[in-house]
């Protein structure tokens, strides 16, 4: 089973992406974290390998760019390849987040059933 | 009771621009008028001495023009004797009288000057003591125009050999030319002496100038330029703000919006598909995503607020302000589960601005409820208000959530969120009340404690006018 791991503040986007995702892959599995240093915990922990990150920006703690920094220096191997799903579409949050070499995407919100090929191309490109 | 303080017409920071200009105003004014001493002195001493000179530099060549022509008048004298010699004694007669008459103005002029002009000793001497210049001249200047009548009179034979041009001869060689060399000799080492003073006053002038120049940069352009600097940087950091501002309320004001388009398009699909329990949720999300949206422009709104709003200040009844805040905090879930204490010392009353005062415990009040510690056995919060003679100092205790030690930094930075899935904030509430503190003259504090933290501010009491 592939699993997706998001990365959100927002309540309210963990229910519609995971809903979305259900709907079209039904035998994908959404985990969730709140902030950055969440998902950072849950990525050291034993037993998760994400197949994709979906990563929000702007979260308490630690925010998307704190979190790619963090997780670019401490795995260099086997990284699970990000997606950014944010509600910003400001070019210099693009920018930032696009020079990590683990981001392949960054889709803005809210993830509607067209944006979700692009997910699926990410699982299968793993 | 109620004062302003504010004038009506001006907002706090135009006073503060006013205030500013009028002061960088009055330091240019203050560094330039110095200059303009220093410059009118120097201007002025250097006239009067360069006068001075000049008069010293004529003395000299009066005095050494008189040496000259006593010894001409002498020359002219022994020509006119010697008919032999002289093509046109007429001629010659009135050359010397021409130089009688030049030494007498000459003369005449010297004594003026010393009538009109201080004098040294040594001058003094040498033209009015026994044997002076003064007598000299007199009886010379005599005695060859007597020498002139009687050529005049009775020709050349009657002066040739004569005891009349001896004596003119004599007096020449013998008796004025010693006296006037040593005038000239005297007015000359005393003009030197002046040109070394006039020389040391303009070395005096150019410290003068030149310790003003230091005087004024460190006593006025040095802290001019601090002021400047400070205030460059202030205008940066709120700049940095607002860009920080405005790109942040763009990200949030839009994050709950297309939440909702989503969470719209999910319902619209469940009511469709008959899948009520989605449908539900989706609605529930919605509602959230717009209480989200909601709180956020209240927190814009209140900044704003601050910003535009002037200072009134009012005397404030404290128990009922914090009864009107708690009566707010009434909406919040957490709120009948703690346990609230309310710990008034001191004066029951204080002098400020109700807005900011009320606001910023508001914010304090409603982070320690938001972020409580429901799990613990007794959830608690202690508001505690100490006025002074000097001091007002507010402190929200609780034993809630608490914040970790690495964000401690960021306490009060705009935007900034510490807690994930407890509450919804908007991440303005403790800049805000920084903001408002700041305004009031004040200072925010932060404590962490064992469980929980304390929050609070200190402002300085205003007295009624």
């Amino acid at each position: 089973m592939k699993t997706i791991l998001m990365v959100d503040d927002n309540e309210a986007d963990h229910f519609l992406t995971r809903e979305m995702i259900k709907l079209e892959y039904p035998d994908v599995e959404v985990l969730t974290a709140y902030d950055g240093e969440q998902a950072l915990e849950m990525l050291r922990g034993e037993g998760i390998k994400p197949d994709l990150i979906l990563l929000d920006i702007n979260m308490p703690r630690m925010n998307g760019h704190e979190f790619l920094a963090e997780y670019s220096d401490n795995n260099t191997r086997e990284l699970p390849v990000v997606i950014m799903l944010t509600s910003s579409a400001q070019e210099r949050d693009r920018n930032m987040a696009m020079q990590y070499h683990c981001v392949k995407g960054y889709l803005t919100k809210p993830v509607m059933s067209d944006n979700i090929p692009e997910i699926e191309e990410m699982i299968k490109s793993k | 009771m109620s004062s302003s303080l504010n004038n009506q017409e001006n907002t706090e920071s135009d006073i503060k621009s006013a205030r500013f200009e009028k002061r960088l105003r009055s330091r240019y004014a203050l560094a330039l008028g110095l200059v303009a001493c220093v410059l009118f002195m120097t201007y002025f001493t250097m006239t009067i001495q360069l006068g001075n000179n000049e008069a010293d530099a004529r003395q000299v060549n009066i005095s050494g023009m008189q040496r000259m022509l006593s010894q001409r008048i002498s020359m002219l004298a022994l020509e006119i004797a010697n008919p032999e010699k002289a093509d046109n004694p007429i001629e010659l007669s009135h050359q010397m009288q021409d130089a009688i008459e030049l030494m007498q103005s000459n003369h005449k002029e010297l004594v003026d000057y010393h009538n009109d002009h201080p004098m040294s000793s040594e001058i003094r001497e040498l033209y009015y003591g026994h044997e002076g210049v003064d007598k000299l001249v007199t009886t010379y200047t005599d005695m060859a125009t007597r020498y002139l009548v009687t050529f005049r009179s009775h020709g050349s034979e009657a002066v040739a050999g004569s005891d009349k041009l001896a004596e003119i001869v004599g007096m020449a060689n013998n008796v004025i030319l010693g006296p006037l060399n040593a005038v000239v000799y005297r007015y000359q080492e005393e003009s030197e002496k002046k040109v070394e003073r006039f020389k040391f006053l303009e070395t005096m002038f150019l410290c003068l100038g030149l310790i003003t120049l230091t005087l004024e940069l460190l006593f006025i352009f040095r802290p001019m330029e601090r002021e400047i600097v400070s205030k460059t940087k202030s205008l940066e950091k709120t700049n940095t703000e607002l860009i920080e501002f405005s790109y942040r309320i763009s990200h949030d004001l839009r994050a709950p919006v297309v939440s909702s388009f989503g969470l719209a398009e999910t319902a619209e699909k469940a009511v469709r598909e008959g899948d009520e329990r989605i449908a539900q949720a989706s609605l529930g999300y919605i509602k959230d995503s717009m209480v989200k949206l909601d709180a956020l422009i209240d927190d814009i709104i209140n900044l704003t607020r601050m910003k535009m709003t002037d200072l009134i200040f009012e005397e404030i009844d404290l128990e009922k302000t914090v009864s009107e805040v708690l009566e707010k905090m009434k909406a919040l879930q957490n709120y009948d589960k703690i346990y609230i204490e309310v710990d008034i010392k001191g004066e029951r009353s204080l002098t400020t601005a109700k807005l900011y005062f009320q606001q910023s415990l508001e914010n304090l009040v409603s982070n320690a409820i938001k972020y409580a510690d429901i799990e613990a056995v007794e959830p608690k919060l202690k508001i505690e208000i100490t006025v002074e003679a000097k001091k007002c100092t507010v402190a929200v205790i609780d034993n809630g959530l608490g914040i970790e030690e690495k964000f401690h930094p960021k306490l009060f930075k705009m935007f900034e969120r510490f807690h994930s899935n407890v509450s919804f904030g908007s991440g303005l509430g403790l800049y805000l009340v920084k903001q408002n503190i700041g305004i009031l003259d004040g200072k925010v504090h932060y404590t962490a404690l064992d469980k929980g933290s304390e929050f609070g501010f200190e402002i300085p009491v205003k007295t009624t006018s």
